[in-house]
């Protein structure tokens, strides 16, 4: 009998039996996840603490979220890109006024329609000390374009349009070249930095995503995945644009990065000295910024643009006519005011103010309920109509705006809030018959935005939109060199899109960034850039 | 027999595992949120060319059970593939990195509501009814009931904003991490002397800790109380007080003793628990482990990587639930293998 056996010798508990019972529960709690620990991490990877003067001459940034590569051909986030650019310059960059300047790139100049040349500066290092060459912006650009074997596939090969190839001159002249012309190409190259081919090679990708070295300001010392990114002053460093004073190597000791994704950990950051900036600061806490006795409000104007959308293909917006009612329908002016209190700017159309191209005949967006009410009519809908509106769910409040906005006007909508990327792809498919959503051009190119969009085979036409002028018209502007023919096309573009609306409200919000008094010469970029090359700390 | 007994069960961990992942990879796929199209985010003038170059890269293209395969063949080796969201870093290096992280959590809520737990429930027990027990009673009935996020941010909005006690996130202060030998900066701070990383490591996890530790201690203290005030009126009790032994022998030697091995089983139980609280715990308090990793993994639709962590943590929990199973053998001959 299996019980009975046990009963009377050992019943009891002697100190034994309980000494295994604690030392098996240790083994359990402890050594288990401790074994697991050395078996993931392994016991060879020691790190040096960091300087403490490094710590102490660095600038403190809080981002809005996290990095999860830093490979500069490896991702699309624009927060990636603004942590790499202070590591590797690009051959073009922008100022402070979104100017396009050479950088690593002296001068450029086109042969025909498909050919770039670019004079490459001289005397330039990357971070281990070898020399920048022609070589390396060639690898650069095969490597995103997809023309080396056995990598893979940058996300950002898009970005570089019709680039077919790279050819090396010489050690300071290299040759971009497209298939097709491609106007853009230099607006273009301030999204890709520089990575030298010879490092590349000898870590591999994954060593590479973990570690990039570059030709930039500052020399990548330790990144703590979800922590931290540590980068220090490079002393051999040539000193950057010149188009972009002062010239020379970074005042700062070093920048620490750190993702902060909740604005209220930034926010309370910022006002305990932890941070000397931090971006993204939510419009309603923009006052609280403004009132901080340490710090400052820096806003830029966004190169965003939110707007509502609506699918031509499906009733009642396959009436153009009530599309038309919408752009009346909706009032910016007061969503603007008083829900994203005067932080954001009410837009005619797709393209904020400073892109290239902006058509500034466009009529200032406006509501008029009886001409929305009679525009409804004449297309059939005399008592309205009710709708959906899909958003995610960081538009929420906007949506809800815009829905008690438009109700005077016999437009009622009603909310529904997704989850990004099931919003984006549903978008995608057409299936979606009034949304809002956003689109980001930070290049300030209409080719960024209008094509993507509007385009009839547009990957991003949500609208099912499809106008022949338009795509001729698009892929003119494409194809032209002179810069007067582009602007004319996008012009005329934007007068069409006007009329046939496939979308009936814009805005784009602004940057606002909190900085602490002590930082010098930095203020918030319309591109969400963070070169920390020209800042300094007062002590 | 415990070999047999011991064997079978980790046999067993097999076709959990299994169903795990199955049912995992199932979800994943399920859910509406395309990985490629997170990658390239609203990529601009992106060609179904490239969308499709990306997706056969990743084995997107291929049908659901031959993914599924293709996992399970290569998992078994130990290879758990590359992530999408870490555009194609291998999972199994991004788990290394943040794994010490919260190994290190949970050691410390571990220890943290052992600490807590063990003397609240001797004490109540001394007096049930007493002021202390009923303020160890309400404690632990507020440490069960309290959701781990809201509590966080609570604590956070306390300790860390309005006084300015504690940090409120990450896992040290800025430049005074230690050198790296074990990856669990308070160790490493202790291995290497240095009192200040030591010190700072500890009050980083004190607010995670305690409320990781919460709902265990509770639990803990709860079930120590209960089997200490059975205990206290057993006769050998009774007969040790006569023998005019001072109270604090009978209550930790005697009493108490006896008292701890129902408790240790749920010790076991709850230390499984803090497997799973980690993932918020560490989200709300940007504690930068694998319970956050598998949180913005899944918001990526970062199917490897999820897949991983989510084994990892049901592997751990299985471990853990067998450790309680053999303990519970060695304490209770009754349930021992023949």
């Amino acid at each position: 009998m299996r019980a009975s056996r046990s009963d009377k010798g050992e019943g009891a508990f002697t100190r034994r039996q309980l000494l295994l019972a604690g030392l098996r529960l240790g083994a359990v709690a402890g050594v288990a996840p401790g074994a697991l620990s050395l078996l993931l991490a392994g016991c060879g990877r020691r790190q040096a603490p960091l300087r403490r003067d490094l710590v102490q001459g660095s600038i403190p940034i809080a981002l809005d979220a996290d990095v999860e590569t830093l490979d500069p051909a490896m991702h699309r986030s624009r927060t990636v890109e603004a942590v790499v650019r202070n590591v590797c310059d690009g051959l073009v960059t922008r100022d402070a006024q979104m100017e396009y300047v050479p950088e690593l790139a002296v001068s450029w100049k086109t042969e025909g329609d498909t050919r770039w040349v670019f004079r490459l500066r001289e005397g330039v290092r990357f971070h281990d000390g070898s020399p920048f060459t022609a070589a390396d912006v060639k690898f650069t650009i095969d490597r995103i374009i997809g023309a080396i074997a056995g990598l893979r596939p940058s996300p950002r090969k898009d970005l570089l349009g019709p680039v077919s190839g790279a050819e090396v001159i010489d050690d300071h002249t290299v040759a971009i070249v497209t298939d097709g012309p491609y106007p853009i190409l230099h607006k273009k190259l301030v999204f890709q930095e520089i990575c030298p081919k010879a490092y590349f090679e000898r870590v591999g990708p994954d060593e590479f995503a973990r570690k990039p070295i570059g030709a930039g300001p500052f020399r990548l010392v330790e990144w703590a995945p979800g922590e931290r990114i540590v980068l220090e002053r490079f002393d051999q460093y040539y000193g950057g644009s010149p188009d972009i004073p002062p010239v020379g190597v970074p005042a700062l000791a070093g920048v620490i990065f750190m993702p902060l994704e909740e604005a209220a950990t930034r926010l309370a950051s910022l006002e305990a000295g932890d941070v000397a900036l931090a971006v993204s600061i939510p419009a309603d806490q923009a006052e609280v910024v403004e009132n901080l006795s340490g710090a400052r409000l820096s806003v830029a104007q966004g190169t965003r643009t939110h707007f509502v959308g609506m699918n031509c293909r499906r009733p009642p917006f396959s009436t153009r006519g009530v599309r038309r009612a919408m752009q009346f329908a909706v009032d910016p002016g007061t969503i603007v005011e008083h829900y994203l209190l005067g932080r954001a700017r009410a837009l005619p159309g797709m393209l904020v103010p400073m892109a290239f191209g902006w058509d500034s005949s466009l009529p200032e967006p406006r509501q008029d309920a009886r001409r929305a009410r009679a525009l409804l009519k004449e297309a059939g809908y005399p008592d309205g109509i009710d709708v959906v509106l899909d958003c995610e769910n960081s538009d929420k409040r906007i949506g809800e705006a815009i829905a008690g906005s438009m109700r005077a006007t016999g437009v009622r909508v009603q909310v529904r809030v997704w989850k990004k990327d099931n919003l984006l792809n549903q978008l995608r498919r057409q299936e979606r018959e009034l949304f809002l959503t956003s689109w980001g051009n930070s290049s300030l190119d209409p080719s960024g935005i209008l094509p993507v969009l509007f385009r009839s085979d547009g990957y991003s036409n949500f609208f099912g939109y499809q106008n022949p002028q338009v795509d001729r018209l698009l892929d003119q502007a494409d194809r032209a060199m002179d810069p007067e023919a582009r602007r004319r096309s996008y012009v005329e573009v934007q007068q069409l899109l006007h009329e046939d609306a496939p979308t009936c409200f814009h805005l784009a919000l602004e940057e606002l960034y909190g900085i602490s008094n002590r930082v010098r010469d930095f203020e918030a970029r319309p591109d969400g850039m963070l070169p920390m090359h020209d800042v300094s700390l007062r002590a | 027999m415990w070999s047999r007994f011991i064997s079978r069960r980790v046999l067993q961990l097999i076709p959990v595992l299994l169903g795990v992942s199955f049912i995992v990879f199932l979800t994943m796929h399920l859910t509406p949120g395309d990985p490629v199209e997170h990658m390239l985010g609203q990529a601009g003038r992106v060609s179904q060319q490239q969308v499709d170059e990306l997706r056969s890269y990743y084995g997107l293209d291929r049908s659901f059970a031959v993914q599924y395969w293709v996992f399970l063949s290569h998992a078994a080796s130990g290879d758990f593939g590359i992530s999408y969201s870490h555009q194609g870093r291998p999972v199994a290096s991004i788990i290394r990195e943040r794994s010490p992280a919260t190994i290190e959590l949970t050691l410390f809520a571990f220890l943290l509501a052992l600490v807590l737990a063990i003397p609240a429930g001797v004490i109540a027990s001394l007096r049930p009814q007493g002021a202390f027990d009923r303020i160890a009673t309400v404690s632990a009935l507020i440490g069960i009931s309290l959701p781990g996020f809201w509590l966080g941010i609570v604590l956070m909005i306390l300790f860390g904003l309005r006084l300015h006690w504690l940090p409120i996130s990450g896992r040290i202060a800025l430049g005074m991490a230690p050198e790296t030998i074990t990856g669990l900066a308070a160790v490493d701070a202790l291995l290497t002397g240095n009192a200040p990383a030591f010190w700072s490591a500890l009050r980083h996890l004190t607010l995670p800790g305690l409320v990781l530790a919460a709902p265990m201690a509770a639990m803990v203290m709860r079930m120590l109380r209960s089997s200490m005030i059975g205990v206290l009126e057993q006769d050998y009790v009774q007969f040790a007080r006569a023998k005019g032994l001072p109270e604090t022998m009978v209550v930790g030697k005697h009493a108490l003793r006896n008292a701890l091995i129902p408790t240790i089983n749920i010790v076991a139980l709850q230390t499984g628990l803090l497997l799973s609280g980690n993932m918020i715990i560490e989200t709300v308090f940007r504690y930068p482990g694998l319970g956050k990793l598998a949180v913005d993994a899944i918001g990526a639709a970062d199917y490897p990587l999820v897949q991983a962590v989510v084994l990892i943590y049901a592997g751990s929990y299985v471990l853990l639930n067998l450790g309680a199973d053999i303990l519970h053998a060695v304490l209770d001959p009754t349930v021992r293998p023949t």
